[in-house]
């Protein structure tokens, strides 16, 4: 296999990942919470495309839209309730916090689900296309796609809306916007929600490339925390660029080390940044 | 005589502003020398160099005829060199008393829990806060707060004592106690270095000026010499200020 | 220590000492797993109770402590040796570390001290000619009948776990544990007092690291066999800041309360409950959080009642992270 090979299948990869940290970037950057629920509401996200497809025959790239909405709005109410009372608490509080109910919704899935490896096999797949001596699996490039698409619907999102602007202003300045009559509690809400849809439409795109099972969450979310500190926290273009980082950093660093240690690597790299470069690759500012 | 302090040649930059450029003096033992110049001069940067918050990107301080230059707050600290901040910055959830303690316990290096405990509430009694030695920071009033910096700051038993801004927010009442707090400090052979936009307080109080601006000196030397200075009138004073001054101590 | 607390504490001394005596095996397996976590969280308390450093490294020690003290058993190092050895490994471990992440603040701090575990667990993983790779190492042990190997295991936490105690007690009341403190409110300050904070915190961390390292030790060789995921395993780390904010952070008897009070109802979760063991520890866990903010030994039924009242938390009101 030729370098472009696994630059290329970096960047499909790096795609979904991109998906993944979008939102645990979000929330960590708006509400400054480590949301360690955050890996489970992913797998959350792939079972409701599993079963979609399972029980009615949907493509997990239809449901990734469902998965979406329903894990989306169990986001908002979760964050509502729960996280809302201790959000302003320091990071060790709201992660314990977190890290309470990411047990009980694992425990659940295990319960629902058990904790056997599943995967969508599709009737239909896309198959692979050629392309000078590299092949490009079609369905891994429509999820990468699908992925950026449903990021950049968010990021335009937060830009142009009302709701967006308001999560920015939270952003940069809670009480600023507490006095100019931005409703923190709500904003916060509206965010998790966005996070908890961002997850769970990766998770169903993922549903197709890889098994899911309970047990996998804190897998993703490991990478998530690694995306962050790459692109930058609470920077969804970050989330972007480190998620393709480590797409890329996994890829080659299987190529040259074997890819049980890709993750040991881009963890180290982590710490080495976390000490030079704490801001991440892209810097501090900006959407 | 060695200076107590001696400041050769220091500047600070920060993200391209310098925010002081050649600063040279020399402290004397014993003296109170106010601080004064507009907002941004680089006062505060100046007292954030000598306590060690910061580095000086070029220049030389030293104390007592040692470099002191690039040493972390802690060692100054230990070497007997305090000042307070502008905004108050307390053990919030420790008492009055823990505050203070930490000062005598590891600036001034008192032997043990129970000395230190000692020495911190006769800097409450001196500063007048030994009845709320057992609240918590957090629950004081400004003025208050303005007195445990200043409890803290002697606990720490400094040759050398700069105060930064602590009349602000006070109203004349709460500032003529805390004048007489000053020169109580200064009785005991604390030298003094003092920041302050009241110069009703500079005047009276200080033996010498050093005025600030842009991050340079641009005068040094006895108040009425100062407020004549051509130079920090026009930076600082306005002509009427100097006029009004000249009139009354001519 | 107030005097419900001393009590307590004198009621925890008696039970752990009558048990090998009146309960059998399953008294004394309880026994020891609630002794390893009480030295874990008071580790734990060192540097995130009373230096106020939101640490994750806990498992990374225990792990580090299992795996050296396995080692040296398996080299033929007498078994009390061995666990030293374990803890000044990890001793001179958590003082390097220390140096590289100490500088962090926060978050940053967190996600670098939960990534330690993960980078260990893989380079224990690899590194399979000395560690047995993911299958795992096996620790000799003599020969004895279990009453007797589990009585002696008992006795070892024990005497670790009140080792661990006694340092915590005369650190809390030291300058140390006082300068401790001053970092946990506001580090500049601290630094301004004249605090040297590089050195309190690394001394913080290495203590915790030590013990830790030393409840991994017993623990390996208690259990004769350890693998990767076991033994360095996120819930750990987890399960000691739990204790210890159930306890009460920072404090003296915290750690260990919290201890005893979660493996009674983790037992008990387990016992009965085997299914939804674990989600009914993340509803207790949810439950702290919220309810329970200072822990067990600063407890008041009237603050726990006024909590429950106020049902929204204003998160545009107070301001800090």
């Amino acid at each position: 296999m030729n370098h472009f090979q696994f630059a290329l299948n970096g960047l499909f990869l790096g795609g979904l990942y991109a998906c993944i940290a979008a939102g645990f970037s979000l929330v960590w950057g708006v509400l400054h919470i480590i949301n360690m629920l955050h890996g489970a509401l992913i797998v959350l996200g792939a079972y409701v495309a599993f079963y979609g497809h399972e029980w009615f025959g949907i493509h997990p790239f239809v449901s990734m839209l469902a998965a979406g909405l329903i894990v989306g709005a169990f986001g908002y109410l979760v964050q509502t309730g729960l996280i809302n009372r201790v959000v302003t608490k320091p990071v060790l509080v709201t992660l314990t916090l977190t890290f309470g109910l990411d047990l009980i919704l694992i425990n659940a899935m295990l319960l629902a689900f058990s904790a056997d490896f599943r995967t969508v096999v599709l009737e239909h797949p896309l198959g692979t296309a050629s392309f000078g001596g590299v092949f490009i699996p079609l369905d891994r490039m429509v999820a990468m796609l699908l992925a950026l698409a449903m990021i950049g619907v968010v990021y335009a999102g937060l830009r142009l809306s009302r709701i967006g602007r308001a999560i920015v202003a939270v952003r940069a300045d809670r009480e600023a916007a507490s006095l100019m009559g931005v409703d923190v509690a709500r904003t916060y809400s509206v965010t998790f929600a966005i996070s908890a849809m961002l997850a769970a439409a990766a998770g169903s795109l993922m549903s197709v490339v890889f098994p899911i099972s309970p047990t996998t969450g804190h897998l993703f979310l490991g990478k998530a925390f690694v995306i962050c500190v790459l692109g930058g926290i609470g920077s969804i273009g970050g989330a972007v660029v480190g998620g393709m980082t480590l797409g890329l950093l996994e890829s080659f660093g299987g190529l040259l080390f074997g890819p049980e240690h890709a993750l040991t690597i881009a963890f180290v790299l982590l710490i080495v940044l976390l000490v030079f470069r704490p801001q991440g690759l892209m810097g501090k500012k900006g959407f | 005589m060695v200076p107590l302090l001696e400041l050769r040649d220091v500047s600070c930059t920060f993200g391209g502003v310098r925010a002081v450029r050649g600063v040279s003096f020399r402290l004397k033992q014993g003296e109170i020398v106010g601080l004064i110049g507009p907002n941004g001069a680089g006062k505060t940067t100046l007292v954030n160099l000598i306590s060690g918050v910061y580095a000086p990107a070029s220049g030389q301080i030293l104390h007592r005829g040692e470099r002191v230059d690039g040493m972390k707050p802690f060692r100054l600290a230990a070497r007997g060199i305090a000042r307070t901040f502008q905004i108050v910055q307390p053990f919030p959830a420790m008492t009055v008393l823990e505050n203070v303690m930490a000062a005598s316990l590891f600036a001034a290096r008192r032997k043990g829990m129970a000395a230190a405990r000692a020495a911190a509430m006769e800097q409450l009694e001196f500063t007048g806060l030994a009845p709320l030695a057992h609240r918590p920071a957090m629950e004081l009033t400004l003025a208050n707060r303005k007195r445990l910096e200043l409890a803290k700051s002697l606990a720490m038993e400094p040759q050398l004592l700069m105060l930064d801004e602590v009349n602000a927010g006070l109203n004349s009442a709460e500032v003529e106690q805390a004048l007489e707090l000053i020169r109580a400090i200064a009785a005991r052979g604390v030298t003094i270095v003092i920041i302050e936009h009241l110069l009703k307080v500079v005047m009276t109080l200080c033996q010498r000026v050093v005025v600030l601006h842009h991050g340079e000196l641009i005068a040094d030397g006895a108040p009425r010499d100062v407020v004549e200075d051509e130079r920090v009138v026009s930076a600082y004073l306005g002509a009427r200020y100097a006029e009004r001054y000249r009139r009354r101590h001519a | 220590m107030t005097r419900r607390n001393l009590m307590l504490l004198a009621v925890a001394v008696a039970v752990l000492g009558a048990a090998p005596f009146i309960g059998g095996n399953y008294v004394l397996r309880i026994g020891t797993i609630t002794l390893m976590y009480a030295v874990v969280a008071i580790s734990w308390n060192f540097i995130g109770g009373l230096a106020g450093y939101p640490s994750f490294a806990t498992a990374a020690f225990f792990g580090l402590g299992a795996y050296a003290g396995a080692i040296a058993r398996t080299a033929g190092v007498p078994e009390t040796l061995a666990w030293l050895l374990a803890m000044l490994a990890a001793g001179a471990f958590s003082l390097a570390l220390g140096f590289v992440i100490l500088r962090l603040r926060g978050h940053a701090f967190a996600i670098a001290s939960l990534v330690v575990i993960e980078v260990l667990r893989e380079i224990v993983t690899s590194w399979d000619s000395v560690t047995g790779g993911g299958a795992g190492i096996s620790v000799p042990f003599a020969a004895a009948t279990p009453e007797a190997i589990a009585t002696y295991y008992y006795w070892s936490m024990c005497g670790l776990a009140a080792l661990a105690f006694a340092v915590l007690y005369h650190v809390a009341r030291s300058p140390l544990g006082f300068g401790l403190r001053c970092i946990r409110q506001n580090e500049d300050a601290a630094n301004m007092v004249g605090i040297n904070t590089t050195l309190f915190k690394t001394a913080a961390f290495v203590l915790s690291g030590v013990f830790a390292a030393g409840a991994g030790a017993i623990y390996a060789s208690w259990t004769s066999y350890i693998d990767p995921a076991d033994a360095f395993d996120i819930v750990i780390s987890i399960k000691a800041i739990v204790m210890v904010l159930l306890g009460g952070a920072g404090t003296v008897l915290g750690p260990v309360l919290g201890a005893a009070a979660f493996m009674a109802l983790d037992e008990f979760a387990w016992s009965n409950f085997l299914e939804v063991h674990t989600g009914i520890l993340g509803v207790l866990v949810v439950l702290l959080v919220l309810f329970l903010p200072t822990g067990i030994s600063s407890f008041s039924l009237p603050d726990v009642l006024r909590r429950m009242r106020h049902k929204h938390g204003s998160p545009a009101g107070a301001s800090g992270r």
